[in-house]
């Protein structure tokens, strides 16, 4: 699997990222409940599927390369600032 | 040999500004044991531009004093003479560029953000790297915020070889640092370094400036203001705040390595760097 940057899938956006001992894996930034969430699946297919889930970035940042670290940190800011952004105001 | 060869292809590539009046007589005065503060304010005051963005520096919330200076005197004596110091060289070196846009892939003001951004990071980086150094936050800072020295120099004194950088750099992807070697034939952080040594400026600003895209090359008595700077400019590129001009610059994972920083520590350094750069007026 090679991606380079986050894709957008269904309801959130994915990219695949390569740990410390080459095993890739798919981290997906998207709804969960009223809430965003960060979840990493062995493989895209497993999005969204328990059986494939892996964890959230604290199960598995030991295991990632630091430069990927800092992106998906900067990813998650990202999207939150857009989100916020996009959002309604209120009345 | 190599460095002297080095030295001698930038200076045939870029004629480099001498050190600004200011800044040399002020470094004289400081080296002095007799000065006072009246002297270096006196020096300072002698230019009301530098003077003014001094002030404006000096009365930032990075700096935090509790009541605002409106005089250079009293500047002085609040943060003491190596503050005041690279206050002067912080607005001396970014008074080089008479540019405000470089086609627009380079923007003054979006570069000023960038290196202010690495300026704050590599304080949050190095509080986490060298936890015992904590008194030394203001040196790593200045060390961030002049790194990019030479993108000042090249965007002033090789504006159309530094413009071809910038569409290679952009076009293929690759860091500046390389599409400048390829345009220019040496980069940046060559120039930048070259200028801070001749400019007699502190080992730290020079490794930072010369090598945070190599900080394997400096000696190990400055390895750690390189390599700070290193990083906190990858994670300023990818948080995108301002912008440094061209694709990022990669993490080199020796230079990691050696920082020892642990990985769990990465997103609130992150968040530091948010927090801190909210806060921030530091402007130019």
């Amino acid at each position: 699997m090679q991606q380079m940057n986050w894709q957008k899938v269904s309801n959130g956006h994915a990219k695949v990222f390569v740990l410390e001992n080459d095993t890739p894996i798919v981290g997906f930034l998207g709804d969960s409940g009223d809430r965003r969430r960060l979840v990493f699946y062995s493989d895209l297919n497993s999005i969204g599927m328990e059986s494939g889930e892996l964890g959230e970035l604290s199960d598995v940042i030991d295991d990632l390369r630091p430069e990927d670290i800092i992106e998906i940190c900067c990813f998650i800011d990202k999207d939150k600032a857009a989100r916020a952004s996009s959002a309604p105001e209120k009345s | 040999m190599r460095e002297d060869l080095s030295e001698s292809i930038i200076e045939s590539i870029v004629t480099l500004p001498t050190i600004p009046s200011i800044l040399a007589d002020l470094n004289g005065a400081i080296a002095d044991p007799d000065s006072s503060a009246s002297d270096i304010a006196g020096i300072i005051s002698r230019d009301p531009a530098t003077t003014t963005k001094v002030l404006r520096l000096a009365n930032s919330a990075y700096y935090g004093l509790r009541s605002k200076v409106s005089t250079i005197k009293h500047a002085v004596t609040m943060l003491g003479f190596n503050i005041i110091r690279n206050l002067v060289l912080t607005a001396t070196v970014f008074d080089i560029s008479s540019q405000n846009s470089i086609s627009g892939l380079f923007e003054r003001d979006m570069f000023w953000r960038h290196s202010l951004g690495v300026g704050v990071a590599a304080k949050v980086v190095a509080k986490e790297a060298f936890p015992n150094a904590a008194y030394r936050g203001d040196e790593f800072f200045v060390c961030g915020l002049l790194h990019d020295l030479g993108k000042i120099i090249l965007g002033q004194y090789l504006q159309q070889k530094f413009e071809d950088a910038l569409v290679l750099s952009r076009d293929e992807s690759i860091p500046l640092y390389e599409a400048e070697k390829t345009t220019i034939g040496c980069d940046h952080s060559e120039v930048g370094g070259l200028l801070a040594s001749r400019w007699s400026l502190s080992g730290e600003i020079i490794a930072a400036v010369g090598h945070h895209h190599a900080p394997l090359e400096v000696s190990a008595e400055q390895f750690e203001y390189a390599a700070v700077t290193h990083l906190a400019d990858v994670i300023t590129r990818v948080k995108e705040i301002g912008s440094g001009g061209g694709a990022n610059p990669t993490l080199d994972r020796e230079v990691w390595d050696a920082l020892k920083i642990d990985k769990r520590k990465i997103p609130a350094m992150i968040q530091d760097v948010d927090n801190a750069l909210a806060v921030e007026e530091f402007a130019i």
